[in-house]
């Protein structure tokens, strides 16, 4: 067993065309070109949870994508990758603002 | 001399809640091996969908890493085997419901627009199939909205606008020379908004919903501020304005707001109340004594499009006023000890 210090990657979408549809098709490109790659222990994406409006709920986005990579070294690899840059080719038009926060946690047994 | 064919099953996919199933491929075992799963559209360079492949028999099971999303096509291909297959969304009863503005049920023969106000996000396109504007004999009235092709939507797709033709409105353009208006002081009618309509998961609505109204004579006048009555508000009460009218559903919520003294808005809840004549607002926080603002933007208007700064139908005999046109208007209440007290 080896602690590993896992990067946790999380970006925020704000879209030009915020319709369902094009939130939908964002989604959709995520879980096409995103999951799949070497060093990737967790995935979700999904769009803003509209039910959930508290004063400190940071609303101003539209689609959120969370990856864990099992450490550092992977997510560099995954910048990278044709998938990656695919993913960005075809979608970035639409993209108005985009937010990524990534932690590097304290270390897990892996 | 009989000769037995055995005809070989072809392969085939299906799905079960985590995994997708191939059966019936000649040599199950190697193919396990050379079994890839891809998102569609397919492109060249695409990575493989993460997941473990299982033999059962002759069967495989493959099992993504991260579950199958409903909607999306999945590409399997395993030596010269190549199928796809797609997720099918959760189906769910019909359930959601429209509401539409205005709401009262005496509206004036100048109506500019209504808005349908749908509780979950809506399919777009072809959305003036499913809206019938129906006289009072049952019978649809010929193309009374403003057809666009760009169908206006708010960003959530939650809210449409249907514009009525304006050139059916306005006096003295050529569609209401000749088709007439769209509405007729005295008459009534129903807007019809049917079941049809699918929402953005593609589930019709509940049910079809009619709005009954009676028309009224053409409001040609703009509103007027110096008209409304407000409450005094105190502690948590809200602020009530009584308008001089019905006033815009959608507008009265964006373009009328509260600031204090020093012209800094303050946060609080709007509600709309009878047919939209009455605008409460309620702070976030409890009111403190002193001196506020109802601010109107005067871009306001009420549901004929007559706006605090101009009515919609302009007189172009009329000489124009050269003045410079004033983009707010306000009016000063007080929050005092004594209404705390009362």
């Amino acid at each position: 067993m080896t602690s590993q210090r896992m990067i946790v990657h999380n970006v925020y979408f704000r879209l030009k065309d915020r319709s369902p549809a094009a939130r939908a098709a964002l989604v959709a490109a995520c879980r096409k070109y995103l999951p799949n790659h070497e060093g990737v222990v967790f995935f979700a994406c999904g769009e803003l949870c509209d039910e959930l409006a508290r004063e400190v709920n940071d609303r101003d986005w539209d689609v959120g994508l969370h990856l864990v990579f099992v450490n550092k070294a992977s997510h560099d690899v995954y910048q990278k990758t044709p998938a990656h840059e695919q993913f960005i080719a075809e979608n970035k038009q639409n993209w108005d603002r985009v937010r990524v926060f990534d932690t590097l946690t304290v270390g897990e047994e892996t | 001399m009989w000769m037995v064919i055995f005809l070989a099953a072809a392969p085939t996919l299906s799905l079960s809640p985590e995994e997708i199933i191939v059966r019936n491929l000649p040599d199950a075992a190697a193919a396990a091996r050379t079994l890839r799963v891809y998102v569609e559209p397919y492109q060249v360079g695409q990575p493989a969908v993460l997941g473990q492949v299982r033999l059962q028999g002759k069967t495989l099971h493959f099992a993504p890493r991260f579950g199958l999303t409903p909607g999306l096509t999945y590409r399997v291909e395993a030596g010269t085997f190549r199928q796809s297959i797609t997720v099918p969304r959760p189906q769910r009863k019909p359930s959601t419901r429209v509401q539409i503005y205005p709401s009262g049920e005496r509206l004036p023969e100048n109506l500019l627009r209504f808005y349908l106000y749908f509780d979950a996000p809506m399919r777009r396109g072809e959305v003036y199939k499913h809206v019938r504007l129906l006289d009072e004999q049952g019978k649809e009235i010929d193309i009374p909205f403003l057809e666009l092709d760009e169908e206006l939507w708010d960003p959530s797709g939650r809210r449409l606008t249907l514009l009525i033709d304006p050139g059916r409105i306005k006096r003295g353009l050529k569609p209401r020379e000749e088709i007439g208006p769209v509405l007729e002081e005295g008459k009534s009618y129903t807007l019809e908004i049917a079941d049809s309509w699918h929402d953005a998961e593609d589930v019709p609505l509940k049910a079809t919903v009619r709005k009954r109204f009676k028309v009224t004579a053409a409001l040609t006048s703009p509103p007027q501020m110096n008209r409304w009555s407000l409450s005094s508000p105190s502690d948590r009460l809200p602020l009530v304005v009584t308008f001089d009218r019905p006033m815009d559903y959608a507008l009265a919520q964006r373009l009328l707001y509260v600031t204090n003294a020093r012209g800094e808005p303050i946060a609080g809840t709007i509600t709309l109340s009878q047919n939209e004549t009455v605008w409460s607002f309620t702070p976030t926080q409890p009111w403190t004594y002193g001196e506020y603002r109802l601010v109107a933007d005067t871009r306001l208007e009420d549901p004929a499009g007559n706006s605090l700064a101009r009515p919609f139908e302009v007189d172009r005999l009329r000489p124009i006023e050269k003045k410079i046109p004033v983009e707010k208007q306000s009016r000063t209440f007080w929050v005092t000890k004594k209404d705390k007290d009362q």
